[in-house]
């Protein structure tokens, strides 16, 4: 199925719809995916271009939503900046390629450092900063561990009923690159890319009102993971980085070896309780205010950054 | 004179697109929107998509219509629409006014003949 296709009208049609509020647009944006899915599903022999044509462009479908509001369309650019634009981006572009060039000289340099390191001690020696580790005593464990996860795609959006009475969500994640948002809406989002898509479902609620996300079961993946504000959290990954993006819920987080890289949300106080066995921990202010919001990473080795 | 036609059909359709739509949900309590447009396809009346999806919006802006998000087994979950107290009286009135629009156009054709 052409995910992408789908993605990029959803995306436009958002951007078009840009005098509604976020939930409003993330509501309508939801109902049209509902819809070409469903449609994709029930017709097998439709195909997503029938689908998508017989909707509308992106901008008829948001004019006819803010026509039905009584609001008037505002275009997402002016024709008459249309010239400033072109050189704006040309400038943007011959720069922002300078910036990406650099950028990607330091990560690969810094990813693949020590070119080689020898740990006489256990035996191990690694190459390209860890991307091949090879252990003296096993011959055998050779480990190449280049990001290889990124060839299929999954997607699942579960609706929380009965918010209120949610008590917990429980991720399980095995490794890879994670990361967690806040979302307007009472909603789950799982979006991946793994080695591993043939799972259908990942998100389910218990008898004792929590929900589990079993990420675990696509292997190693890298996934983006937006749920509502509020509800505690209780996480368990294996390895690699898990990124917490201006997240506003209790947080329990253990993995045994990686990086976990924390963005607090602005005005939100948090009180913090990390714990590594070996690594680094950078600076981070914890507030005992009644209110804040407990953080609890525990990691036997790696590093805990103030992102 | 065409366009006449045109425009004139398009005014009509929409507010009658409206009352059908209330009166499919009604009948069958819930409907998602890709049902209602193929109810709508079944009676011969066509309809966009991109014309049902704002049109439901509206109606549920205006509290005719309840909207409530249902997971599915597989896949992405649906968008069920149900009516609300005041629509199904808002309906009730609709349906009245039609019937009586209806009465009136009939009877003005029974003079004509």
């Amino acid at each position: 199925m052409n995910y992408s296709k789908v993605e990029s009208y959803l995306t436009a049609l958002e951007k078009e719809l840009n005098s509604l509020s976020t939930s409003e647009r993330a509501e309508i944006v939801l109902e049209i995916k509902s819809h070409i899915m469903t449609k994709l599903e029930e017709q097998p022999e439709g195909s997503v271009d029938s689908i998508l044509a017989s909707l509308g462009s992106p901008k008829d479908v948001a004019m006819k939503y803010l026509d039905d509001r009584g609001i008037e369309w505002k275009p997402t650019k002016g024709i008459a900046s249309a010239l400033a634009s072109i050189f704006k981006w040309s400038v943007i572009g011959f720069l922002g390629t300078m910036a990406i060039g650099a950028i990607v000289s330091v990560f690969v340099i810094s990813m693949f450092s020590p070119l080689v390191e020898v740990d006489e001690e256990k035996g191990k020696v690694k190459i390209l900063g860890g991307a091949i580790d090879i252990d003296e005593f096993d011959s055998r464990d050779v480990n190449i561990r280049f990001d290889t996860t990124t060839s299929d795609e999954f997607e699942e959006i579960y609706v929380i009923e009965n918010i209120d009475e949610l008590k917990q969500i429980n991720i399980e994640s095995a490794s890879g690159n994670m990361k967690l948002e806040n979302g307007d809406r009472d909603i789950i989002e799982v979006e991946c890319r793994t080695s591993n898509a043939k799972v259908e479902k990942l998100i389910q609620r218990n008898q004792d009102e929590s929900i589990n996300i079993d990420l675990a079961a696509l292997g190693s993946s890298r996934c983006e993971i937006e749920l509502p504000r509020n509800i505690p959290i209780q996480w368990r990954n294996n390895s690699g980085v898990v990124r917490i993006n201006r997240v506003e819920n209790p947080i329990a987080l253990t993995m045994s070896s990686g990086r976990v890289q924390f963005k607090p949300s602005k005005g939100v106080s948090y009180n913090y309780d990390l714990s590594l066995k070996s690594g680094r921990i950078d600076e981070f202010f914890s507030s005992n205010a009644k209110d804040s919001l407990p953080i609890k990473i525990e990691m036997q080795s790696g590093r805990i950054q103030n992102w | 004179m065409a366009m006449f036609y045109r425009n004139w059909t398009i005014q009509i359709r929409k507010g009658y697109l409206e009352l059908l739509i209330l009166q499919l949900v009604e009948r069958h309590e819930k409907l998602y929107g890709l049902e209602i447009l193929q109810f709508l396809d079944k009676m011969g009346f066509q309809t966009k998509e991109g014309t049902l999806y704002p049109l439901m919006n509206r109606l549920t802006k205006e509290a005719l219509l309840k909207p409530s998000w249902v997971n599915q087994e597989k896949g992405v979950p649906k968008k069920y629409y149900s009516l609300t107290a005041a629509g199904k009286q808002e309906l009730k009135k609709m349906c009245m006014e039609y019937q009586s629009m209806n009465e009136k156009f009939h009877d003005l054709l029974k003079e004509n003949s």
